[in-house]
């Protein structure tokens, strides 16, 4: 039957949850969210990394059977799949294309702009890697640093560009699993997760004024750094609030769920927050303990503040400004954890506000939680893809930014998709 | 005068002046030379020393106020001094450095010291203490940031002492003071019986070099152990060796007697009066040699000195490198906890009441992340638990429930 609904999908394959969401793009161009459907990823992806393909299939069947029945049966409508991706030995790192300006009047042109930027893309990667995504940082026109260079006069372009690149066979396993899940016949793309949480939660003026996003997952933090509506500055770390919970479990003799439901619930923050010094639990062996609030907070602060630290050491190695008017924004699950922003901010020295989606809209109305930020600016990229290819309204700078290689139907798409770098 | 080849002990800032305080009315205290510098004038006349021996940084900046806390402004006011730090250091021929990082003073001003030391081409040793949990994140950070971006790799030898251990043998319900007040004892203790060990013309003297190499092969984590047998403690000749390794092994800043068990080095250092004979020294190290296990390198020195006479300080400073020399392999999945109970503090022990939480130092559990690609960061191994990379102590609430039950 021939598809005329504009059905988009997103995927996140993630540490603790997989989650899968469905949107349709209205005749004025809004996304609406029709369906969500989530399963515990049961120890089939361990930092954010697919470990047991097999699993991994079953719990994704589930997650998308329960989108499918939440969405009304339009999942196999979809158009366009967006996958998450994360680990996989992802690196990031700067990418420079320069072109003279050679037309009568000086003046830079969209030929000119795509020319630097396909220049700028141009990467000498070992086999076994591949190039996932890229994103616009800025431009200099003869050495004068522009945001957007068209119509600038000069006689030199220069694109700086941001590329994420990262174990070719690792990314595979992402489009092989959701393919096998029944996609063949979407188009199936994927997006560094940070990437995706940046367009799923941060406004234009925060990207202009500077803003460093921290999305803080169970098996992995990422990062990205916005500066001047440019990319500037992203990574993953393949450590999360497992890790914290792994940390507490080793650390006061408790079982791994029982450390999970810890800092999922809050009771930390609760306790601490009401003038108590010591939390009463049953440990592995069934006997009550008295544990000193104190204890917690010596191992869940010195994981953090770890990340943090290491997150702050490699964007200093990557040059990545330090002033940033708009701050901070973390999110993931683990912005829920209030010492995490405490720490984000010591760390940091950077104001932390807690991003949710935004403008999430439709029949689910329940997505207003940073756990849905990378998922949301998925099915958003999705829904901003497939209008723009279909001409209709759509994005804006954002996504006329990211530029992806991975899926040849993204490729020669005329106007649209010069200007996305391919 | 000073017997020990000139070797000269430092104090920097309010936790090295204070240790200084204990350390000055210690026997033996006048062979070494006892300098402090620290930017709070009271802090520097309640050490005792006379006043040439006190440095009052920043003087004229900061008025001898101190400096808040403020690593920069105690950075800066040392920074001031060091043309009158290379005139009182110079005729040494080596120098301990004591402080408590974690403050202004001391975490601004011991890299400016070192890089003294480093000009004057004076070996140096730096003996720090990390500030308790109770004090805050940020001057715990700060003390680690110092410690691993100053001073590892950079002084000759570090000895890193949590203060946190003291809280393996003292109550929770000990006074601050009296919590520090431990802790200065036990570092004061420790400086001395160091500079005993590198002291020359004694019984049995280990050098420098030979401590360096110890401290220097790679990261490693200390912990001291000191036990005192005192002129008036009316303790048998003959048992005075048992007291000694007894007090030691209860001694706060040690860690119980599995961390001897588990240490990859030692240095060994018996403090005795002209009395001191070969078998007091040869039965108190055999004893000691029977807590460290077959393998472990030792470093053994014994000394004497007149105001020693009928007493004896036994110092023993563990060293357990940051990575166990076996294959990673080896790693045991959960560590079993500990049963039986460390022995009691004996009458000549050091202050403490014996009783401690474990402070093992076996191979480090990875639990979930056991079997997973490991996550790497500067050599360091992100799934092991970061409290145990930075050696902070956990109670986990299993002794207290104990005594409950």
């Amino acid at each position: 039957m021939f598809n005329s609904r504009n059905i988009v999908s997103a995927v996140e394959i993630g540490t603790s949850k997989f989650c899968v969401l469905v949107g349709e793009i209205d005749a004025g161009g809004h996304l609406d969210v029709l369906g969500r459907g989530e399963a515990p990823s049961a120890s089939s992806v361990v930092k954010g990394e697919v470990v047991d393909m097999e699993r991994a299939f079953e719990q994704l069947s589930k997650a998308l059977e329960e989108a499918d029945r939440a969405s009304g049966g339009v999942l196999g409508m979809s158009r366009l799949v967006m996958a998450l991706v994360t680990g996989c030995g992802i690196v990031s790192q700067p990418g420079v294309g320069m072109v003279l300006i050679r037309n009568a009047d000086h003046a830079v042109t969209e030929t000119e702009r795509d020319e630097a930027n396909e220049n700028a893309r141009v990467l000498n990667l070992s086999a076994e890697r591949r190039i996932i995504n890229t994103c616009n940082s800025y431009f200099m026109v003869d050495g004068r640093r522009v945001s957007n260079p068209l119509r600038h006069h000069g006689s030199k372009l220069e694109a700086h560009i941001h590329i994420v690149h990262g174990v070719s066979a690792r990314v595979e396993n992402i489009y092989k699993l959701v393919r096998d899940s029944g996609f063949e016949v979407a188009d199936i793309d994927v997006v560094f997760s940070p990437i995706a949480a940046d367009y799923g939660v941060l406004s234009e003026r925060e990207r202009e004024d500077g803003v460093l996003l921290v999305d803080l997952g169970a098996g992995c933090t990422e990062y990205v750094m916005e500066y001047d509506n440019g990319l500037c500055a992203s990574g993953v770390l393949q450590v999360g609030m497992e890790h914290v919970a792994n940390d507490l479990s080793i650390a006061l003799g408790l079982s791994i769920d029982q450390c999970r439901k810890l800092l999922v619930s809050g009771e930390i923050a609760r306790a601490g927050e009401s003038g108590e010094s010591q939390i009463r639990l049953r440990g592995v062996s069934g006997a009550e303990r008295v544990i000193p609030l104190a204890s917690f907070d010596t191992v869940i602060d010195s994981r953090l503040r770890e990340i943090f630290t290491i997150i702050r050491r490699q964007l200093e190695l990557a040059g990545a400004p330090c002033t940033l008017a708009a701050g901070g924004v973390m999110t993931g699950g683990g912005a829920l954890f209030p010492r995490a922003r405490e720490l984000f901010g010591e760390v940091f020295d950077l104001s932390c506000q807690v991003a949710r989606p935004r403008d999430a809209e439709g029949a689910i109305t329940d997505l207003a939680s940073p756990r849905y930020s990378a998922a949301w600016g998925a099915l958003k990229l999705a829904a901003d893809y497939l209008c723009n290819r279909g001409g209709a309204a759509g994005s804006g700078g954002f996504f006329a930014s990211l530029g992806n290689n991975a899926n040849a139907l993204w490729r020669g798409l005329g106007k649209i998709g010069k200007a996305l770098k391919f | 005068m000073n017997e020990n080849g000139d070797i000269t002990i430092l104090a920097i800032g309010g936790a090295g002046c204070r240790i200084m305080r204990v350390l000055r009315t210690l026997p033996g205290a006048e062979s070494v030379r006892l300098l402090a510098l620290d930017t709070d004038r009271a802090s520097l006349e309640a050490t005792g020393l006379p006043e040439d021996s006190r440095l009052l940084a920043g003087e004229v900046w900061r008025g001898g106020r101190g400096c808040g806390g403020s690593e920069l402004d105690g950075q800066r006011a040392v920074a001031h001094e060091r043309s009158r730090l290379e005139e009182i250091l110079r005729g040494s021929k080596f120098l301990l450095v004591l402080c408590g990082l974690g403050g202004g003073t001391a975490s601004g001003g011991s890299p400016i010291v070192l890089s003294v030391a480093a000009k004057m081409k004076l070996p140096n040793l730096f003996l720090v203490t990390l500030p308790f949990m109770l004090e805050g994140p940020r001057r715990r950070n700060l003390a680690e940031r110092v410690l691993s971006e100053s001073l590892f790799d950079v002084a000759d030898a570090v000895v890193t002492l949590p203060d946190d251990l003291l809280f393996s043998t003292l109550p929770g319900d000990v006074p601050l003071a009296a919590a520090f007040e431990t802790a200065d004892r036990e570092c004061a203790g420790t400086a001395l019986a160091l500079s005993a060990v590198l002291g020359a013309g004694n019984l049995l003297n280990a050098d420098m070099a030979s401590l360096t190499a110890l401290l220097k092969r790679r990261k490693s984590m200390c912990s001291i152990g000191v036990g005192i047998v005192r002129s008036g403690d009316g303790c048998p000749a003959d048992e005075v060796p048992e007291r000694l390794v007894s007090g030691m092994l209860a001694s706060p800043l040690l860690g119980g007697p599995q961390v001897l068990k588990s240490a990859d080095a030692a240095v060994v250092s018996l403090l005795g009066g002209g009395d001191l004979s070969l078998g007091d020294v040869k039965n108190t190290l055999d004893l000691v040699a029977k807590y460290l296990p077959a393998g472990a390198e030792q470093l053994t020195a014994a000394s004497s000195h007149p105001d020693w006479q009928g007493a004896r300080q036994l110092c023993v400073l563990t060293v357990k490198y940051a990575e166990p020399a076996a294959e990673p392999s080896r790693r045991v999945p959960v560590r079993p906890h500990r049963e039986t109970p460390p022995p009691a503090a004996d009458k000549g022990a050091a202050p403490g009441t014996g009783e401690q939480l474990e402070f093992v130092l076996d191979p480090v559990s990875k639990g979930i992340m056991e079997r997973t690609t490991p996550v790497l960061w500067n050599n360091e191994d992100l799934d092991e638990p970061t409290y145990k990379r930075r050696n902070l102590t956990v109670d986990d609430g299993r002794k207290s429930s104990a005594k409950r039950h």
